[in-house]
């Protein structure tokens, strides 16, 4: 059954991606394993801790089988051991565990290498083990139908990808760190993903080979032990009434009325609310602080003043999609006469009420903090010019190549494509202002820089009425006509 | 009375599926229409086009006597099947927003939501998200919506399905006095007891074309509406099949 579910799956999405996963996953795989002779104990238990947790949060993120979700069978009379023991081994067989295992083929590796073949398969099979119970697990303690849990996966997992995405920039400090004794290569160590490297390392000593694989496998039982009461719980608790939101009817109103007025509101509580939006934003601020951050500490504090203004061009992008974020329940605002101007507006003006003041903010305390006075004109520019290109960017983004959620409520591949143009377009609008601070920078004309401010102004204002023109008529021809 | 809604030669492909084939359907003041039909028979189709979801290949909708989508969008509340409502929005902010985008008086808004909360039973749900309201609560709060502006036509398509007896008894009192008051409604339902009894007029359609339409008497013919139904559309019980069936 589950077969049939993912064959028909797989045959919607298309293989491309599929297979340009898989490859990209081999390749990752092959690393590991080749880490797994050359790598030094600190490094290759901090690669294995990636693997082993990265297919835990996967399973956490998804809330366990998405294919197959236990709740499926809860009506059949199915023991929740027998459904603990189809859900592992639906595990073992997965594709992604399926990778994990031939990552985790670096321990055999390195068992061959230091002449202990069956202390590294041993130690092999029970970490394959380890992740498999341990991913079956965390799917089942976040369920699908508890929304809290699954938005506080969704926001973990982005912000956990996004600083291993910065500590990329910290490489060097961090194999440093791997290279020999210390806290990290302690820490890393200590984890049971690290465990079985811990065995092989042993030199064939029995108490320092047994105790780690010994560890490993009651950590694994009592996993799998936990594993149907988890299940259970989660099966007794899909129906069980949720707390009370939040929302009161006393708050009193701080946006002015009308339609624009009545978007804004909506799109701040979203922005707020929705996990897929929170985590955009969350995502902007890490990584624009973090790319600054990690260059102050490695070499320069040149990027500090520019940490708004990449937080700008980082939110616009991930905002530019947002009817496509939506989804189907814009039927209720298409029904209202006239509603593509105040929708357009109210988006534009939501996006700005939050991006706004942080960029500003953090434009003058990354001058301050750097001491880089010649940031000024820059800042002062490129600001404004990427607040007003962003606005034009959400607003007509929302009528381009507009990409619904998947059928998970998650973003689909070519999201992420669109960000990435969004990202470059954004950038792009800021070229007219950032045109006379580069020539007076060239000239040496200090006067020359500030003439950007202007042109931000006026080529932003150009480009936000502009852009909202063509995308309000661009809903208007979409609209239904009798 | 007159026409508040009035389709005339609807047609409407999806692919190689003719889901409505040249539809002609009035809806009257003062009048509630049941439309039944069985699955796939294009109801929900008819509906959509009816209230400006979808445009149809041909025919033309006019609502109290305008073609203008602008200006009929103003007159109908809509509450289509299966679409979602924005799931982060609590009940109350829901019909605000919708309250203040459609240009209404903030303090009549805030008027209008209380009592419509409080009628539909609502209002122990007022600080629960959207995406949090089981079935029935999330009908009742799209049918809030539609009622929100006081429309002069009502498109429902199966307003009751999932609502607890107790709130689909205040929904069909409601929706008579609003007929009563000369409003129309449009009522689409797969319970024949239900549209028999609440109905003025019954429209049947069947593999998108309409097969009966008239008032409830005379589409009932002297039998029940079930009855009528089953031999409009063809409707075949085999009483014989899955023999193996019982305790």
């Amino acid at each position: 059954m589950r077969a049939a579910v993912l064959a028909h799956t797989v045959a919607g999405t298309g293989t491309r991606w599929l297979v340009l996963a898989g490859l990209l996953g081999l390749a990752c795989a092959g690393s590991t394993v080749w880490l797994g002779l050359v790598g030094t104990p600190g490094t290759l238990s901090f690669v294995l801790a990636l693997w082993v947790g990265g297919q835990v949060t996967q399973a956490a993120l998804a809330g366990g089988d998405p294919v197959l979700p236990p709740e499926m069978l809860a009506l059949l009379p199915i023991r929740h051991r027998v459904l603990a023991a189809a859900t592992l081994l639906i595990g073992l067989r997965e594709p992604a565990t399926l990778v994990t295992a031939l990552a985790l083929g670096a321990l055999v590796v390195r068992g061959v290498a230091a002449g202990a073949v069956l202390v590294g398969l041993l130690a092999w099979v029970l970490t394959v083990l380890l992740t498999v119970v341990l991913a079956a697990l965390a799917g089942a303690l976040v369920a699908p139908a508890r929304r809290r849990g699954r938005d506080l996966a969704t926001m973990a997992t982005a912000l956990g990808l996004a600083v291993v995405a910065l500590a990329g920039g910290a490489l060097p400090f961090l194999l440093r760190a791997l290279d020999g004794p210390g806290p990290l290569t302690t820490a890393v160590r200590g984890l049971p993903s690290g465990w079985g490297l811990l065995a092989v390392d042993a030199g064939g000593r029995p108490a320092a080979v047994a105790l780690p694989l010994v560890g490993l496998a009651l950590v694994t039982l009592a996993a799998a032990a936990a594993l149907p009461a988890a299940l259970e719980r989660r099966l007794a608790g899909a129906a069980a009434p949720s707390r009370p939101g939040r929302g009161s009817r006393t708050r009193r109103r701080v946006l002015p009325g009308g339609p624009t007025g009545a978007v804004v509101g909506r799109e701040l509580r979203l922005w707020l609310r929705d996990p897929l939006r929170l985590t955009c934003l969350v995502l902007a601020a890490l990584v624009s602080v973090g790319a600054a951050a990690v260059a102050a500490l490695t070499s320069t504090t040149a990027l500090l003043p520019f940490v708004g203004v990449g937080w700008t061009v980082i939110a616009a992008a991930c905002a530019s999609n947002l009817s496509g974020f939506d989804g189907g329940s814009t039927w209720l605002t298409r029904l209202v006469p006239g509603w593509t101007t105040p929708d357009l507006r109210g988006r534009q003006i939501a996006w700005a009420l939050l991006v706004a003041p942080p960029a500003v903010v953090a434009g003058v305390l990354g001058v301050w903090l750097s001491g880089d006075a010649w940031a000024w004109p820059w800042v002062v520019t490129l600001t404004p010019a990427l607040l007003a290109g962003g606005a034009a960017v959400v607003g007509l983004g929302s009528t381009v190549a507009v990409l619904p959620l998947d059928a998970t409520g998650g973003p689909t591949p070519a999201w992420a494509v669109k960000v990435h143009l969004a990202l470059y377009v954004t950038a792009l609008t800021a070229a007219p202002a950032a045109t006379p601070v580069v020539v007076g920078v060239v000239l040496g004309v200090p006067g020359l820089c500030w003439t950007g401010v202007p042109v931000a102004a006026v080529v932003g204002a150009v480009l936000v009425v502009t852009t909202s023109c063509v995308a309000t008529r661009r809903l208007r021809s979409r609209e239904p006509a009798s | 009375m007159s026409d508040v809604l009035a389709l005339r030669g609807i047609t409407k492909h999806f692919g190689d599926t003719l889901a409505v084939d040249d539809l002609d359907l009035t809806v009257a003041a003062g009048s509630i229409l049941g439309l039944v039909g069985p699955n796939g028979a294009g109801k929900t189709t008819a509906l959509s086009v009816a209230v400006g979801l979808l445009r149809p290949d041909r025919g033309t909708v006019t609502v109290c006597g305008t073609a203008d989508r602008y200006r009929a969008a103003s007159l109908v509340g809509a509450l289509p099947a299966g679409l979602p409502l924005p799931g982060r929005l609590t009940g109350r902010e829901l019909l605000t927003y919708l309250g203040l985008l459609r240009g209404l008086d903030a303090e009549e808004v805030a008027s209008r939501t209380d009592e419509l909360l409080r009628v539909l039973d609502l209002t122990h749900g007022d600080r629960t998200l959207v995406v949090d309201y089981s079935t029935g609560m999330t009908k009742k709060l799209a049918l809030a919506a539609a009622l929100l502006h006081n429309p002069r036509l009502l498109v429902l398509d199966e307003p009751l399905e999932a609502v607890d007896p107790v709130s689909a008894a205040t929904i069909r009192a409601l929706l008579v006095r609003y007929a009563a008051a000369g409003g129309a409604v449009i009522w689409s339902s797969h319970v024949m007891a239900l549209v028999e009894t609440l109905c003025d007029h019954v429209a049947v359609m069947d593999r998108g074309r309409l097969v009966a339409c008239g008032t409830t008497e005379e589409v009932r013919a002297g039998r029940t509406l079930e009855e009528s139904f089953a031999t409009l559309v063809g409707a075949d019980v085999d009483p014989t099949g899955l023999a193996w069936l019982g305790p």
